[in-house]
């Protein structure tokens, strides 16, 4: 395996970023990830786990417009780089392969 | 609607490194306001700073490095920049430049020349391990109704000290240095040395190169060499057991060579002998060893650890009290080896101060030239502000930061201290070898001693923050705008400040000037004063042993050459006297009055060796039997006796009759500063310590010494032919003096010196400022000589107004300074408007370069701006 590794939480951040394509930025990527999983992430977290990202060349980003919100603050926008989006199609890949050659699925069908 | 709580917004501020702050702080804004609408203030704001908090990690704390960041104040290329700047600043401005460094580097060599100078007058005797514990046993006496203090004892207070005061560790005797003939083989050295007791050696830690410091002095007939004597006697050959033969008749042993006594000693000598040989082999010494007044030997002593120098000091006080019957006062104290050298005056006594009034008089100056030194370069630094302030102007409009700006400042300055700096250690190498006869003699700038160094280097930084922060605070708060619509205009408060800085300096350039002439004026009135005897053709041989022997055939032998007109001996030369007598009485004298009168011993042919000058009666001769029992007044004697008709009358010393036989002029033996005191020659061939002898009118001098040599090396073969001259002898009297006259003068050329770069300073920034008036009046009409005088009179007018402020002040000084003098001049009115005229003169000169310079300006050029 050479490329990076990807922490858990690092994994859904990046794949927030890509979910909210182009509008990904701290507080609403921390919002995005607590609606969608349901749990709790801390601002600080999720910046650093960005930074990290952007260290890693999985993001990009850029600074927007100031809003009255923000205290007149600019947002740092970030979106997923090339790089970013092939690490996240070899992690669903690894996943899909092993999940073809589950030979009893569990039952995975308790949702519906 | 509700803000983010303010503390934690500042402090997220100061924590998280500028270039990541803004999306943390939109983030957590955002997020407060998303929450005050849902859960309501106060928890908002709870979350807000526990959001705060959550981002004070090292990650968001740690600031960006690189060159990137805001303010890159101390980065290699900036320093770099600063120094270029600065050095391109110092060589466009070759003379203010060369100027401002030479002024401020003569600030620095005056400086740092008192303060190694301090420095060495406060480390005497420092090098004593024993230091603190170790002190002079002083006598105060009440004699003639005045209060003395002296440090010659009487010999019973040793033993008394020694034997009945168990608080003394170590006590030694010494006599206060005399010089004897040394000889060893053909070797022989006329040496001053110290005869003291084997606690000596122990009291102070002279270190021992050969031989041991406990034994040294224990045997009468030993001698311990300083190391360069040794060197000089022996050579390469170890000394120590080889014997020297001392004043011609006793042989001693050296037992010990120590190092050279440091300059920093008070105490001065060559070699120690025992004290105990002095007592074995001198019959004086030995019948004084238990009388009570004979005061002549030092005694020195160190207590035990824990004694307190006070308490001993009061016990001993009172141990000569009824021990004299002449004197009826007299106490003894202790004066610690601490003071010895910077506090060497008693007055009532009080041990008052002495030196270390110099050395704080002087520290004090030399501060204050170094500070006036610095303010000038602050001046000058800010004389050409104007052109600076366009460049302070551009770089802020071009972003340069006020940080930067003063960094660039201090950088200058800086520089510039250093370069002075640099100038001044090479000034300092060259002045010392002039210093030399002014206490400089032991001064020198040890490249090796780090402290030195390190203090130096501080010193110098020191003055160039202190030099650099008016222009760099000043001129850097500049606006931009302002500067570069060419709207500037420095208040009247620094004009003002620096005229007032014109005028001291001017105010104290011209006291020094006044003062430096009248101390001038009073030496050489002195000088001049009429001395009673002649001083020229006189030659002085200090009487050894072997020449008082052979006095008579020496005489004769002298004589005979040709060259010599007369010879005397005497109890002492003609600039010194060795004897008072306290117990003169005379008809009417007022039995309770203490009177001394200054003896002189001889017997015949004083008058003509001397060549003194008799205003009644004669001299002792040969025919007259009864001379042995008369005596010579001076006319002070005269005056204090009161006879109307002095010659046939007699007087008594003790019990003695004695006939006065004549009365000469005054003769000046003593300080030439003061009158001459009564004094009388008594016919006494007995004492001899000097011979004198006179060679004629017309003697070719470099005969007369070669014919007089083998006769005394016949007479005299112990010790080298040494001989001395009247004249040159009166002249070291007035040693102190001319140093004093020689250091107001230096004073006084630095002070004219740094008033004038003041001035020059404030010239170049008034011709800035009125170059474009002065450019009209040209236009207008005006003349180079107009504008000249025009810009001239102002400065005239600061020097003026210095002058008539420092005359008066100067005036009282001096007379109070000549008033401590009995014999002095009066100050001559027209000293004060000369040295007024003159200081106006180099004032004048000063400032007409630089006003003729502007007036001589193209106007063209000028009014283009």
């Amino acid at each position: 395996m050479n490329r990076s590794y990807l922490g858990e939480f690092e994994e859904i951040i990046l794949l927030a970023v890509a979910v909210m394509d182009g509008r990904a930025y701290g507080v609403a990527v921390m919002h995005e990830i607590m609606e969608q999983s349901g749990r709790v992430a801390r601002l600080n977290q999720v910046h650093s786990a960005l930074q990290r990202l952007e260290e890693k060349g999985m993001v990009r980003s850029a600074l927007g417009e100031p809003t009255a919100e923000r205290g007149g603050k600019r947002k740092k926008l970030f979106t997923v780089t090339a790089y970013g989006q092939r690490t996240l199609r070899e992690i669903q890949e690894v996943r899909t392969s092993f999940w073809d050659r589950l030979v009893n699925p569990f039952k995975l069908s308790i949702s519906e | 609607m509700k803000q983010p709580p303010r503390l934690a917004e500042n402090f997220l501020k100061w924590f998280v490194a500028p270039h990541l702050l803004e999306p943390i702080q939109g983030d957590l804004t955002e997020e407060f306001y998303y929450q005050l609408k849902t859960v309501g203030y106060r928890r908002a704001s709870m979350l807000y700073w526990c959001g705060v908090l959550g981002f004070f990690k090292p990650r968001y704390i740690q600031r960006q490095s690189g060159l990137n960041s805001p303010s890159p104040l101390f980065s290699h290329p900036m320093i770099r920049n600063y120094f270029k700047v600065a050095t391109r600043h110092l060589l466009r401005n070759k003379t203010l430049s060369f100027i401002n460094i030479l002024g401020l580097s003569l600030g620095m060599t005056f400086a740092l020349l008192i303060g190694m100078w301090v420095y060495f007058e406060t480390s005497f005797d420092s090098f004593n391990k024993n230091g603190e514990r170790v002190a002079l046993v002083m006598k105060h006496t009440l004699m003639n109704d005045q209060k003395n203090t002296s440090s010659s004892l009487m010999m019973p207070v040793y033993d008394e000290l020694k034997n009945n005061y168990p608080e003394i560790k170590h006590i030694s005797r010494l006599d206060w240095g005399s010089t004897h003939s040394l000889v060893s083989k053909n070797r022989k050295f006329k040496k001053q040395g110290y005869y003291v007791d084997p606690d000596f050696l122990r009291i102070f830690t002279y270190p021992i190169i050969k031989g041991n410091a406990e034994t040294a002095l224990r045997e009468p007939n030993s001698i311990v060499l300083t190391e360069s004597l040794a060197d000089a006697i022996f050579g390469k050959v170890n000394p120590i057991g080889k014997v020297i033969r001392i004043d011609n008749k006793y042989n001693i042993q050296v037992t010990a060579v120590m190092q050279d006594v440091p300059t920093n000693s008070s105490l001065d000598f060559e070699y120690l002998a025992p004290f105990e040989f002095k007592v074995q082999n001198d019959p004086d010494v030995k019948g004084s060893q238990t009388r009570w007044n004979n005061s002549f030997i030092g005694t020195v002593v160190e207590v035990n650890e824990g004694v307190s120098m006070d308490a001993l000091s009061k016990k001993i006080s009172p141990m000569l009290a009824g021990r004299d019957p002449y004197i009826k006062t007299q106490t003894l104290s202790l004066y610690p080896m601490g003071r010895w050298h910077l506090y060497d005056d008693f007055k009532d006594w009080v041990n008052t101060g002495g030196q270390i009034l110099f050395v704080r008089l002087f520290g004090i100056i030399g501060a204050f030239v170094l500070l006036i030194a610095c303010i000038n370069f602050m001046n000058l630094s800010t004389a050409r502000f104007e052109k600076r302030a366009k460049e302070v102007g551009i770089r802020k409009a071009i972003g340069s930061q006020r940080r930067q700006l003063v960094i660039q400042f201090l950088a200058e300055s800086l520089l510039t201290v250093f370069l002075a700096f640099f100038l001044s250690l090479v000034l300092i190498q060259l002045l010392l070898p002039f210093l030399k006869d002014i206490g400089f003699e032991n001064i020198q700038f040890d490249f090796t001693n780090g402290s030195l160094w390190a203090a130096v280097l501080g010193v110098c930084l020191m003055t160039g923050l202190l030099a650099g922060s008016y222009p760099a605070l000043y001129l850097s708060s500049f606006l931009p705008v302002k500067v570069l619509k060419g709207i500037l205009q420095q208040g009247t408060g620094t004009v003002n400040f620096r005229k007032t800085l014109v005028v001291t300096q001017f105010f104290i350039s011209i006291m020094l000037i006044i003062g430096t002439v009248v101390i001038f004026q009073q030496i050489s009135h002195v000088r001049s004063r009429s001395i009673g005897y002649d001083l020229d053709n006189l030659i002085t041989l200090d009487a050894s042993e072997d020449l008082v022997k052979n006095y008579d055939a020496l005489k004769y032998d002298l004589l005979n050459t040709g060259y010599i007109a007369s010879v005397a001996k005497a109890s002492s030369g003609m600039t010194w006297v060795n004897n008072d007598f306290t117990h003169f009485s005379w008809e009417g004298k007022d039995p309770g009055s203490a009177v001394t009168i200054n003896v002189v011993m001889t017997d015949w042919d004083y008058e003509k060796a001397a060549g003194l000058k008799f205003i009644a009666g004669r001299s002792f001769e040969k025919r007259y039997a009864t001379d042995s029992t008369a005596v010579i007044l001076n006319e002070s004697a005269l005056k204090l006796i009161g006879y109307k008709e002095p010659i046939g009358k007699t007087m008594k010393l003790g019990d003695q009759d004695l006939t006065i036989i004549g009365v000469t002029k005054n003769v000046l033996m003593q300080n030439p500063f003061s009158h001459v005191k009564p004094g009388v020659i008594l016919f006494n061939g007995g004492n001899v310590n000097a011979i004198l002898i006179r060679l004629k009118d017309q003697a070719d001098l470099s005969k007369a010494i070669a014919a007089m040599q083998p006769v005394l090396n016949k007479y005299n073969p112990s010790l080298p032919f040494e001989y001395r001259f009247a004249d040159e002898e009166f002249g070291k009297k007035f040693r102190i003096a001319n140093q004093v006259a020689k250091l107001a003068g230096i004073f006084a050329c630095l002070g004219i010196f740094i008033s004038c770069l003041g001035l020059f300073g404030l010239a170049i920034f008034m011709a800035e400022r009125r170059s474009k008036e002065v450019t009209i009046r040209k236009i207008l009409g005006a003349t180079v000589t107009n504008l000249w005088l025009l810009l001239s009179a102002e400065f005239v007018w600061l020097v003026a107004i210095a002058c008539i402020l420092a005359s008066p002040i100067t005036f009282w000084v001096m007379t109070k300074w000549l008033q401590t003098y009995e014999y002095h001049i009066e100050i001559q009115w027209w000293i004060i408007p000369a040295a007024a005229m003159a200081a106006i003169l180099v004032a004048l000169f000063t400032v007409s370069f630089q006003a003729i310079n502007t007036a001589s300006l193209n106007p063209a050029k000028t009014l283009r701006s």
